[in-house]
């Protein structure tokens, strides 16, 4: 469904610990910066980028918005989790564990970024 | 699991405008959606990716994210165009008419829209030559 996905930042060197720190602890690598300006990572066929706004305005938060990044264990889940938050994110949410969604059980863990995006880390056990 | 984004949501303040925009924008991507209460409604599923779209959780107004977009792959050319139709006929905001982009070196066929909250949205077919 997706071909990639970007989010804005008002301070992308902190957005390069982050993203850098949640990527590499679920086997990326770090971001790249393109000629834009704009950092991007690849990982598992996707795409996602972290830019300035393109119309000179700050970066601003979506409220009731997030983003979902799949996870291979718990422990990959733990290891992203435990990562941003050691790298500028916040921990949002319950901590990272098992939920039941309507008889559906997935691993769940919440972050948000540095500037302030609400980010989930999904285990869907099979 | 395809890729590495399980899902997306998006929050609205007005879910029945949201709905509508979202039903009609999938629908041109060939992707069945299902509606809840009436106020959230999601798209796809978990092999291929989600979308969901409702009000927030914590009961305050949805805003749009200055700088984000949600980069959607659809199945070919025309579907990128009916994705930018069908958003235009149903609240959507234009942000970049359907046509060629030379962003890489496959040859790429993209449209960007706003959805009726304001966030930026593109539909994106790149020929493989397949």
């Amino acid at each position: 469904m997706y071909s990639h996905m970007m989010v804005g930042s008002n301070d992308l060197e902190k957005a390069k610990t982050f993203y850098d720190a949640v990527f590499t602890a679920i086997g990326g690598k770090p971001g790249i910066t393109d000629p834009k300006g704009r950092l991007v990572y690849l990982h598992n066929g996707g795409i996602f980028l972290v830019t300035k706004p393109i119309d000179g305005e700050p970066a601003c938060v979506s409220n009731g918005s997030t983003i979902g990044f799949a996870m291979d264990s718990p422990e990959q889940a733990d290891a992203w989790h435990a990562a941003g938050a050691a790298a500028g994110g916040t921990e949002i949410e319950d901590p990272p564990g098992m939920r039941d969604m309507n008889g559906t059980k997935l691993y769940l863990a919440y972050l948000r970024d540095p500037d302030g995006h609400k980010l989930c880390a999904l285990y869907r056990p099979d | 699991m395809a890729g590495i984004f399980t899902h997306v949501r998006v929050g609205s303040s007005d879910p029945a405008a949201s709905i509508a925009f979202y039903d009609a924008t999938f629908a041109a991507l060939g992707i069945p959606g299902q509606h809840h209460e009436g106020i959230h409604a999601m798209y796809g599923d978990h092999g291929t990716g989600m979308f969901m779209v409702g009000p927030p959780a914590d009961g305050e107004s949805a805003t749009c994210a200055n700088g984000g977009t949600i980069g959607l792959a659809a199945p070919n050319a025309e579907a990128v165009h009916a994705w930018h139709a069908a958003g235009m006929a149903n609240g959507g905001t234009d942000e970049g008419a359907p046509g060629p982009r030379d962003y890489g070196e496959k040859p790429m066929v993209g449209a960007y829209l706003r959805d009726p909250v304001g966030n930026k949205l593109c539909a994106f077919w790149v020929d493989l030559g397949e």
